[in-house]
């Protein structure tokens, strides 16, 4: 066995050996490149040209910036990257010093400028780069550390600092500023972190390290202690690490350090305390105070952690700075930096641990965890591993737990004060404002405790549970979770603890305190969830049995319903944990429930409310809690969203267990959804009594559950609610919405209904029906669209006279006449949702709504004084609904009294939608029009099928389709894909390929159908082509699509007249694609299709005569094409470009729009081809020069200077019009004094060219 | 400041390695771990779902890792236990049961699927053979080679450079090559992920 082992292993040591480099290059995919870097920037160059070096920082910092992440990868190479760094700095440093002097200082550069033209900044910057990526520490075990280093960082320490000096003073640097290049702050960092190193050289100092080297060194170091960046960390760690040899432990400088520092705190509280006395802005501390107060701890806290003197020593050395860090950090006057503030509470983290020995406590809990060498060579026995309190032995026998209470030695045993005075301070700051501060304070309670007799441990806790006690206080709340969660983890928080612990950590895991409009908790639900993942490591089973029940309910509720996803996730990480390590057994459906519910289920919130809760709810443990929470706690949560979920998921449930919806859940929503104090309160509970009614509806056929009682009380909710007024006031929208969503849901589930409460209710959708609020106007449609089918019995001599006034009357004269719009919107959208029994009884009672619809959905229609975007889009949207609902073949199911849509009224439908096609009403909103167009289309789309279906042609004898028909309604669409929205135009592609589509009836109508379908497929979707295929808003995609649409000529002219709104408008992308296209095609295209594009060009303008939102596109796509010399051709055609003219003397007669003159100068300038040829455009041009606006004259001698020159250059600059053009002043805005003036200059400028304007405008009328 | 990132931080402060251990149902897995963690292997029933149990590591170079080991049952769906949540995987034991000649394809069709996961890209492979005290066992070879799992011809073809793996003959019932695949597995993980030169 153990050869075939070696056999095989052989096999895998071949694998890791031979692919030492492949290995590498996996864990670090870029190491070549990184090293090749490397030795490129450390290269001297002798032209002084370090481009080639920065480039190469550039790029290596490019490359550590991907490790950001998972810097841990890179750790095998720093040494070689390091190395290889150093000690090119050390070669380098020489030669460049050779020439100076022999002496070592090696690292010396007497000016910015010769430091700054050498490779040195680019090696520092590159090792601050590594330890930016991988952390200081990291690096700098790597750099090297040899007596012989000290000196010359020394005096580069020394030389960085002048030239920092000099650098200061001659701020107009430039290599300093560029982003890409060496910094000056990232030498200074490297190199004091390579000092650190340094100071922990085992020689004596002396031998290191002389004593005024020394003296200069700590001078430095204090006056680097007020740097803002990361220099400053770097400095207090080297200077702790200087500070704490034991060989300067009792020298000068350690006093120096401690005057020095002790009168930077002073200076601190001097400079807070005068400015809180005074309470005026003028503070007397400066900022680089601040800075240096946190050097200055800083040092102190790396010495507490670093220092290996005796611990008496280095507490006796610490003793000065007691009463001045007690004070900042006194509560009272805490200062606002809560960098300060975490370092102070680190300080009496670490002195609070090093006034007690160095142990593990031995009281601590800890669970059955074993060396996995001892268990593998123990011999083999039998008895299972209990791991119950304290019993578990270490077979090495030193850390025997015996049960506390014997442990009397280690129970009780001196604490001094100092420990109790520190902990103090540390539990204070765990309700520190910020989260870096707590979290810093709960590890520093953590600390202290592990080294506390068990007695002191349990005040500790005692203390923590004090902060559940102000539970309007959710930062005392997280502090605590993560103090609880720490203790856990080290085996502090003992199980007989447990029992007051749990029930506060479960509150925490719900915790949620309204604010405002919003909540707070968010913070401390994730804290809570983190202690619970560490309760489920550190205990065994047996210990958490009596609390796993509430645990675990409340945890998967949870990860079920919270808000944040974060919070979902962490709860179902801290679940995970409790199922793997408590065990099946503590956890019945565990498993099944994770596999469901995992990180990425859960992070979509209607996922997580919906199905995933359905699954786990269907586990007893679960489901009363999962169902009394959602109805108690997220019903009136103040998200509005939640509540809506909530009882979405309660829709789910109710099938789980009906019994209990019915005994408890129905009871308590009947009585809150009439709750007048709290709005959220009563908006969630209508919602979930809806959601509950509508789940009975499905299960409840033989009324087995819900009893005559409970009906009769669902039944007069919604009326109650509104006689209690509970519409008015804030959230009244939001009740309203509600309750049409519960009328909806009670007729859906057929609750019985007098016949005046079917017309009360029916008054109440009346009156939301005209709402304002658009949701509110949907909501009660479709309650409308319920009750209407559910109730309300027609005869089979159609409804009775009252209804029909009551209703289709009512809904069309209000829809048509009414002057608001919110009503005229209400109601013609509220026409759709009727049932054909009401709509269609006769032809003339159908008549009635479509014509009614088809008169308020022109584009022209006005509502009062206005047009209004909406009414029209929603009378489009309820003619779909209507021929949905009453068809076009009379239906055999339905009662005998509907009729089906006539020829005639089909067409007028047909009309209808391809005017509203056309539709480009605007208002201040932009282009409302095209709310109306989208409608229009899906119209369109759902109208051509219905009436192709063969089945319904057969029956209906119906068959008013043509191909013509399909012609322009395919043209149509495709007018609109190649237009400017981008909304549209993906409707437009999704209206087109359920056309086009294989099972579409009217494929067979379609001219050309397989060109057209290949030109809207990309090439990867050969045959497999669908709406998700492509991405149909992205403009770059769709033109080159629009473009070959385009090649077949019946649907040119509708694609073209498209395109020029998409090229002549505003939107970049937009603009650029389609232009691009167009000169593309333009470009390639043959004298016939040029002639068409110019025919197009004039059916627009002649269609849309003096409309300035076809008309300017259209000109500044004539622009463009004209700049792009595309239709060079065209313009010389004598017959184009006259006929063009024309139509700009047209348009420019009436148009005011500055825009719109100036693209029409555009492009009559752009006609100009030479002056002999283009007399009459030069005449029209000249024409523009006494316009009235001033700016325009200008321009036009602008660009018709221009444009002469460049078209006859032997005009020259000397030709007398020419002159005239440039010198005279025509932006002048003195009428009466330069109108005759310019006359005359024109009249001069025509007879320079010879155009005789009367002989023009005789040849004209000709 | 939330529970990922303070997970992330304890994972690398304590030198927690996280192992998942799988394989087809009866392999040994639970045998494997219960060794591992010195308990009692008379009674063992099939894992249902899975069980975390978390054991110390010293190092020759007296460096102490924490070992999570995650004993996922045979039968049950796994897919969630390394999709889930902020814990890495660092590790796989994949546990074959050397006198299964006939479930052999099977195995290899399994831990194909597992290898492609995404998540557990970097993770270091330690396929254990266990049962190779009884008689008749296949070898390590045979396991591994042309006939069986086909590692190098197809498993781990283009992995090579990504995956770091072994194949160890071992019997949890005699104790026999648990500990030298273990430590392969522990060093080739730290030697990766707390790399400290």
């Amino acid at each position: 066995m153990d050869d075939d082992n070696v056999g095989y292993t052989d096999g895998t040591t071949t694998i890791s050996s031979s692919s030492a480099s492949s290995n590498a290059a996996v864990l670090f995919e870029e190491e070549e490149k990184a090293f090749q870097c490397i030795r490129e920037l450390t290269v001297d160059r002798i032209d002084k040209n370090y481009e080639p070096n920065d480039r190469a920082l550039a790029q290596l910092r490019k490359i550590f910036d991907k490790y950001l992440e998972l810097p841990s990868l890179l750790d095998r190479y720093i040494a070689p990257m390091v190395n290889e760094l150093t000690e090119s700095a050390y070669t380098n440093t020489n030669t460049n010093t050779k020439n100076q002097s022999n002496n070592n200082d090696c690292y010396v550069y007497s000016s910015y400028d010769q430091f700054w033209n050498s490779p040195l900044p680019r090696i520092l910057s590159a090792i601050y780069a590594l330890s930016k990526v991988r952390g200081r520490k990291k690096v700098q075990k790597f750099l090297p550390h040899q007596v012989e280093n000290v000196e010359p960082v020394l005096q580069s320490l020394l030389m960085l600092d002048d030239l920092k000096q000099q650098h200061k003073k001659n701020q107009s640097s430039p290599t300093d500023d560029t982003t890409d290049g060496p910094q000056l702050w990232e030498s200074i960092y490297s190199m004091w972190n390579w000092m650190g190193i340094l100071g922990k050289i085992p020689f004596d100092c002396e031998v290191v390290i002389d004593t005024t080297q020394v003296a200069q060194l700590f001078r430095l170091a204090t006056i680097y202690l007020s740097e803002t960046g990361p220099t400053r960390d770097v400095v207090s760690s080297c200077l702790a690490c200087w500070l704490s040899r034991p060989d300067l432990e009792d020298s000068t400088f350690r006093n120096s350090f401690q005057h020095w520092s002790i009168s930077v705190l002073k200076k601190y509280l001097g400079g807070t305390e005068s400015n809180d006395e005074t309470g005026s802005t003028n503070s007397t501390l400066i900022q680089s105070d601040i800075y240096t107060t946190m050097g200055v701890l800083q040092t102190l806290i790396t010495i507490l952690k670093i220092s290996t003197a005796q611990r008496k020593n280095v507490l006796a050395s610490m003793e000065p700075y007691w009463s001045l860090i007690k004070k900042v950090s006194n509560a009272t006057n805490r200062p606002s930096n809560l960098l300060l503030r975490k370092f102070v509470v680190k300080w009496w983290t670490r002195l609070g641990v090093l006034y007690l020995p160095p142990r593990i406590a031995s009281w601590r809990y800890q669970r059955g965890r074993r060396s996995l060498k001892e268990n593998l060579q123990r011999q083999q026995q039998s008895s299972p591993t209990k791991s119950t309190v304290n019993t578990e032995t270490k077979s090495d026998g030193d850390t025997s737990h015996v049960s506390h209470q014997k442990d009397g030695a280690d129970y009780f045993f001196f604490v001094p004060d100092q420990v109790e005075m520190a902990m103090g301070q540390v539990l204070a700051a765990l309700k520190d404002s910020s989260t870096v501060v707590r979290w810093s304070a709960a590890k520093g309670v953590g600390r202290i405790t592990s080294r506390l007799p068990a007695i002191c441990a349990e005040d500790v806790i005692d203390a923590i549970m004090e902060f559940f006690d102000d539970i309007q206080n959710d930062n005392d709340w997280h502090g605590a979770c993560l103090t609880l969660a720490e203790l856990a983890r080290r085996g502090l928080l003992l199980p007989h603890r447990l029992k007051d612990v749990i029930p506060k950590i479960v509150e925490a895991i719900h915790y949620d305190l309204p604010r405002r409009q919003t909540s707070v908790g968010a913070h401390v639900r994730d804290a809570a969830c983190y202690t619970y993942w560490a309760l489920a490591r550190a205990y065994s089973p047996e210990i958490l049995r009596p609390f796993v029940l509430q645990l675990g309910q409340s945890v998967v509720v949870a990860f079920l319903f919270d808000r944040e996803v974060n919070c979902r996730r962490a709860a179902s990480a801290a679940f995970q944990e409790m199922v793997g390590r408590q065990g099946a057994q503590n956890f019945k459906n565990g498993i099944s429930i994770l596999t469901t519910a995992d990180y990425f289920s859960l992070g979509n919130r209607k996922d997580a409310y919906t199905t995933i809760a359905l699954h786990v709810a269907q586990f007893q443990e679960h489901q009363t809690a999962i169902i009394n929470h959602l109805f108690r706690v997220k019903l009136s949560h103040w998200d509005p969203d939640i509540r809506l979920l909530a009882s979405q998921s309660l829709n789910q449930l109710t099938v789980l267990n009906p019994d209990f919806m019915v005994d408890e859940v129905l009871p308590y929503l009947l009585e809150h959804c009439l709750d007048d104090k709290n709005v959220h309160m009563r908006h969630g509970a209508t919602l979930g009594l809806a959601e509950v009614v509508l789940a009975f509806g499905k299960i409840d056929a033989n009324n087995r559950y819900l009893s005559p009682q409970l009906h009769k009380l669902i039944a007069e909710t919604p009326l109650t609610i509104e006689k209690k007024r509970l519409y008015r006031g804030k959230g009244g929208e939001q009740m309203r919405a509600a309750v049409c969503r519960l009328i909806a849901c009670i007729s859906m589930s057929h609750i019985p209904l007098t016949v005046p409460q079917q017309v009360r209710l029916l008054d109440s959708i009346d009156t939301c029906i005209p709402h304002p609020t658009e949701m509110i106007q949907e909501q009660a449609g479709r309650a409308l669209f319920a009750l209407a089918r559910s109730y309300f019995p027609v005869s089979g001599k159609g409804p009775s006279d009252r209804l029909q006034k009551r209703v289709v009357d009512k809904y069309t004269n209000e829809a048509r006449t009414s002057i608001n719009p919110a009503a005229t919107r209400g109601y013609s959208l509220a026409l759709g949702y009727l049932p054909a029994k009401l709509l269609a009884p006769s032809l003339d009672v159908l008549d009635i709504s479509l014509s009614c619809l088809c008169r308020i959905s022109h584009p022209n229609a006005k509502v009062g004084n206005d047009k209004d975007a909406e009414t029209r889009r929603n009378a489009l949207v309820s003619l779909s609904r209507i021929l949905e609902t009453v068809g076009i073949v009379p239906s055999r199911e339905q009662c005998e009294c509907v009729v089906a849509f006539s020829n005639v009224q089909l067409k007028q439908v047909f009309d209808t939608y391809m005017r509203s096609m056309e539709d480009y009403n605007t208002d201040q909103r932009g282009d409302v029009g095209s709310k109306c167009r989208l409608a229009a289309m899906n119209g369109l789309v759902s109208l051509a099928t219905i009436t192709t279906d063969q089945k319904h042609i057969e029956e209906s004898g119906v068959d008013l389709y043509s191909t013509e028909l399909c012609l322009r309604i395919i043209g149509l669409l495709l007018k609109q894909f190649s237009e400017k929205l981008d909304s549209v135009r993906s409707e437009a592609a999704g209206c087109l390929l359920t056309l086009l589509d294989e099972k579409s009836p009217v494929k067979a109508y379609i001219t050309k159908r397989q060109i057209l379908l290949d030109a809207l497929t990309p090439p990867q979707f050969k045959g497999t082509l669908t709406y998700q295929s492509s991405n149909w808003a992205e403009a770059s995609i769709t033109y080159p699509m629009v473009m070959k649409a385009a090649e077949i000529d019946e649907y040119f002219g509708y694609v073209i007249s498209g395109l020029i709104l998409s090229t002549g408008g505003l939107t970049k992308s937009v603009t650029q694609n389609s232009s691009l296209v167009l000169i593309q095609w333009v470009r390639s295209a043959d004298e016939v299709k040029l002639d068409r594009l110019g025919t197009v060009f004039f059916e627009i303008f002649d269609k849309h005569k003096y409309e300035g939102r076809v008309i300017l596109p259209l000109l500044k796509t004539i622009d463009i094409l004209m700049n792009r010399r595309c239709i060079e051709q065209l313009i010389r055609n004598k017959l184009f470009s006259l006929s063009l003219l024309g139509k700009l003397r047209e348009e420019s007669k009436r148009c005011m729009d500055m825009q719109r003159i100036v693209a029409i100068l555009n492009v009559a300038t752009g006609l100009i081809t030479s002056i002999v040829e283009s007399k009459e455009i030069v005449a029209f041009v000249c024409d523009f020069l006494v316009h009235q606006f001033p700016r325009i004259r200008s321009l036009a001698a602008e660009k018709l200077y221009v444009r002469l020159l460049e078209t006859d250059p032997d005009l020259g600059e000397n030709h007398i019009a020419v002159q005239i053009l440039l010198s005279h002043n025509w932006e002048s805005d003195d009428e009466n004094l330069q109108e005759i003036d310019r006359d005359a200059a024109i009249q001069e400028v025509l007879k320079a060219f010879e155009i005789d304007k009367m002989l023009l405008l005789a040849a004209n009328t000709e | 400041m939330g529970l990922l990132t303070i997970l992330k931080k304890v994972k690398e402060e304590e030198h927690e390695i996280r192992i998942l251990v799988l394989g087809l149902d009866n392999a040994g897995k639970t045998t494997i771990v219960k060794r591992l963690c010195g308990q009692s292997i008379n009674e063992i029933e099939p894992t249902l779902g899975f069980t975390i149990h978390t054991l110390d590591y010293n190092t020759n170079t007296n460096k102490n890792y924490k070992l999570h080991l995650w004993d996922i049952g045979g039968q049950s769906t796994i897919r969630a236990y390394w999709r889930n949540y902020f814990e890495k995987t660092d590790g796989i034991i994949w546990v074959v049961d050397s006198n299964d000649r006939q479930r052999l394809q099977l195995v290899r069709s399994e831990l194909s699927t597992i290898l492609k996961q995404e998540r557990l890209a970097g993770a270091s492979l330690l396929i254990m053979a266990n049962k190779n005290d009884l008689q008749g066992a296949l070898t390590t070879n045979e396991i591994g080679g042309r006939n069986g799992l086909r590692l190098q011809e197809e498993l781990l073809q283009g992995q090579t450079n990504t995956r770091h793996w072994k194949i160890q003959g071992c019997s949890a019932v005699t104790k026999i090559g648990l500990s030298e695949g273990i430590d392969w597995l522990v060093n080739d993980i730290t030697d990766r992920i707390f790399f400290t030169g």
